[in-house]
């Protein structure tokens, strides 16, 4: 199956600055159509109906978070837009903020009115503060058109931390604190920013709205894998010919992304979904990328037979440490620990006990952490263990301890 | 708190227990008689959740969950005590041993402790895990009135939710983050104020050894619980606080870092203590306080950077600029950084200077995108 251009229709053939060049396009008839012949209920419906899941990691149904926004009778709502984009491996939101800020806006107008946002805000990474001109450029000129009448529309600019893409400590850095995570419940369609009920959606996401309410639920639930519906933009990175945003079908094959349409060869491992994410071996290429499956963000990097397993877990595990709120001990004291273990695995200096309180501190970290963090750090090195255990035995048997204890034998 | 007449059903530990609406698992295990361990709570507090000893199984849930901050849901099966549950909690209990270098081998006051006793009763011994620089500070005794010895701190917060819901102060905060997260008060300073006189609540809720009373305190405690804001004061307060990182970016604008002055100024304009702008700006990797860099070069070395080559470009770098990560020319002309990923994989190796993208870099292009700053 070739590419599949949803979401990315628009990128490259309309102008990012000027909004005439997206109405020709066909551009904000979605928007009309929902704002004049459909209820609040009725936009929710035809999201809820298309299977629409998030595509920021969680996968969570769209439609059932804006139902639950919705019908809350608070006077204050909030709407946000998750442009933080920090997840390794992962450059899709950019590429689509670049190419086809008024898509995004669409989406984001609509979304307003079907959860009775009167504040949107977009949440920009401090790494793409570039695209903040653009950005805040389109706004206006929507505004100017009369399409933002029912939603105040800001960006809100970040200062530099991973974490503030997890929901919850998004919400906190809005607010003016720490951009730690809290514990849920309550979740944000309940109680979000200021404790008002609060829909989140990545940028992703919110590009499919126009598309499914012009087309129809159906059109889109067709396409697709039971539990995910639609398309979705992979990012491929590391180890091929052709780096780059590549949207296809949910459900399609891993094979094909990295190999056919990103040219990689001599595939030893992918990372699938950041440094949070799961390595899989070359041999399992045959998966299909979808929620069933694997997927997260769409981020997916490709190790060939030169790489080192080991070190690309000690390099996400340091990124991971160095982006931990530190709020909760599991996460926080947690990931040093498992910096510690890996630095000596790599230098030498470790001991088979150590793989057994691996595998303990793995299993502390994701059970006790207070958010996906914490939970998920454990995963790429549960993985590698699973499928590259040979790597770490033979690391242990190089090191040092061992050969010491070898000599006095 | 909303106050409701619903009542929910549940089961912890096998005890059929009816409690209101609202109730977490904590409170309502507490009134059947069944105690589950904290550190960070404190009684009649809004939960903290942050240590992470509480945790409880919950039938269907996927992982462990805090039960100081879970509402008991209609119909919840509970767990306190099970070998899972067990397990990962003496695991807690080892990483906060492990990372704090609090020694009370030969401390007379250790069974005050109550991460000691924790240790103690769940039998923890020699923790398996090691760090590679447990926290360590130098023992504060300026203030007259609190001693502060954060090395035994395990950061439970509870001081501050004693400072500010208690005492109704606003001295205490977090200030920079994960393992490096410290219990600050002004822009990191020593415990000097003379809001502590005649106060010091934080070291009755202090779990550990790290706050206590200097030897010579005779003083007596005076300081009352304060009534909270006004609606319409949490609406201003609110509003001010959302401007705090806009403040802070502003200021950085102007001057390239952020002087404990700047701090003070946004301080002053968001209506906020120092402790609180400081806690916040430290937290964020993007709002530098000392190196005074005209151009920011912020390099990224995650694994989709490492992988194309980083490391080298990382070294001509430094040899072009003659400082390593961390530093600033001394010229003030160039700051270096290395950096988590930012968001150019598909252009790897790549890096920012201030907000102008690099990809597919070598070592040799660097002199040439150098000299045209
Ligand atoms: C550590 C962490 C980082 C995250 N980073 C992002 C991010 O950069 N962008 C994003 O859209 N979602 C991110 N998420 C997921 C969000 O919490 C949230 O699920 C998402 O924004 C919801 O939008 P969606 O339902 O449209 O996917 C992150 C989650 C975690 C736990
Ligand atoms: S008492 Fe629940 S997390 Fe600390």
């Amino acid at each position: 199956m070739p590419e599949k251009r949803i979401v990315l229709s628009k990128c490259g053939i309309v102008d990012p600055g000027d909004i005439s060049s997206y109405l020709r396009q066909g551009g904000f008839k979605a928007f009309l159509k929902a704002r004049d012949e459909l209820t609040q209920e009725g936009i929710v419906d035809e999201i809820k109906r298309s299977g629409l899941t998030g595509r920021g990691g969680a996968g969570f149904s769209c439609g059932l978070k804006w139902e639950l926004a919705g019908k809350s009778r608070s006077k204050e709502k909030y709407l946000i837009c998750n442009a933080d984009e920090g997840e390794v491996g992962t450059f899709k939101d950019r590429y689509i903020l670049m190419h086809d800020p008024f898509g995004l806006i669409e989406g984001m107008c609509i979304a307003g009115l079907a959860v009775g946002a009167g504040v949107g805000y977009i949440y920009l990474r401090a790494e793409y503060h570039s695209l903040l001109e653009l950005l805040s450029n389109a706004i206006e000129q929507v505004r100017r058109k009369g399409y933002l009448k029912h939603m105040d529309l800001r960006v809100f600019e970040g200062a530099g931390a991973y974490i503030c893409g997890e929901e919850s400590a998004l919400m906190n850095s809005l607010e003016g604190l720490r951009g730690e995570s809290r514990y849920k419940p309550p979740f944000p369609p309940t109680q979000g920013l200021w404790e008002k009920p609060t829909v989140i959606n990545n940028v992703e996401t919110l590009m499919n709205i126009p598309h499914i309410i012009t087309n129809g639920a159906d059109w889109f639930s067709a396409m697709g894998s039971p539990r995910s519906k639609g398309t979705k933009v992979f990012c491929v990175s590391g180890d091929v010919a052709r780096p780059g945003v590549y949207e296809l079908l949910m459900g399609s094959s891993m094979r094909e992304l990295v190999m056919d349409l990103a040219g990689a060869q001599d595939v030893k491992a992918v990372q699938i979904g950041g440094a949070t994410g799961s390595i899989l071996p070359g041999g399992r290429l045959d998966i299909s990328l979808s929620h069933e499956t694997y997927l997260g963000s769409g981020a997916v990097v490709v190790f060939n037979g030169s790489r080192d397993i080991i070190d690309i877990v000690y390099k996400d595990m340091l990124f991971l440490h160095e982006e931990s709120c530190g709020k909760c001990t599991p996460c926080r004291d947690g990931m040093e620990a498992m910096v510690e273990i890996y630095g000596r695995l790599i230098n030498g200096q470790a001991d088979p006990e150590d793989i057994r309180i691996l595998e303990d501190l793995a299993q502390t970290m994701s059970l006790a952490s207070l958010c996906g963090l914490g939970q998920a750090a454990p995963v790429p090195v549960l993985d590698s263990l699973k499928y590259f255990h040979d790597e770490y035995d033979a690391i242990i048997r190089q090191s040092v301890y061992v050969r010491g204890r070898a000599s006095v034998l | 708190m909303m106050f409701s007449l619903k009542r929910v059903h549940a089961a912890i530990d096998g005890k059929k227990v009816k409690v209101r609406a609202g109730t977490t698992i904590l409170e309502a295990a507490r009134q059947a008689g069944i105690e589950i361990p904290t550190l960070c709570h404190i009684q009649d507090h809004g939960p903290t959740g942050v240590c992470r000893v509480c945790i409880v199984e919950v039938e269907g849930a996927r992982t462990l969950v805090g039960s100081c901050h879970t509402p008991l849901a209609e119909g919840m099966v509970v767990r306190t005590n099970t070998p899972k549950v067990l397990s990962v909690r003496k695991a807690v209990v080892e990483l906060m041993l492990t990372a704090h270098t609090g020694t009370c081998v030969n401390d007379p006051n250790a069974d005050n402790c109550g991460l000691h006793n924790l240790a103690s009763d769940y039998e923890v011994g020699a923790p398996r895990f090691n760090v590679i620089t447990p926290r360590f500070y130098p023992i504060e005794d300026m203030n007259p009135y609190v001693r502060r010895d954060l090395s035994k701190c395990i950061l439970c917060r509870r001081c501050i939710t004693a400072c500010r819901e208690i005492a109704g102060k606003n001295v205490l905060t977090i200030g920079y983050r994960g393992f490096d997260s410290k219990v600050t008060a002004g822009y990191d300073e020593a415990l000097t104020t003379d809001e502590c006189r005649a106060c010091g609540i934080c070291i009755e809720y202090c779990p550990t050894g790290a706050l206590s009373r200097p030897h010579e305190f005779t003083g007596i405690m005076t300081a009352r619980p304060t009534k909270g804001l006004s609606r319409k004061d949490q609406t201003a307060a609110r509003t001010g606080r959302a401007l705090l990182l806009p403040g802070l970016k502003r200021e950085l604008a102007r001057s390239s870092h952020l002087s404990r002055e700047a701090m003070l100024r946004v301080a002053g304009e968001v209506d906020l203590p120092l402790c609180d702008v400081f806690g916040v700006s430290s937290f964020y990797a993007y709002l530098p306080r000392r190196d005074k860099a005209v151009n920011r070069i912020r390099i990224c070395k995650c694994v989709p950077c490492d992988l194309k080559g980083a490391p080298p470009v990382i070294g001509s770098l430094k040899r072009v600029l003659g400082i390593a990560p961390g530093e600033t020319t001394p010229d003030g002309k160039f700051s270096l950084e290395v950096v988590s990923c930012i968001g150019a994989c598909d252009q790897a190796p790549a890096m920012l200077i201030n907000d102008d993208l690099f990809g597919h870099l070598s070592p040799e292009k660097i002199a040439d995108i150098l000299k045209t700053y």
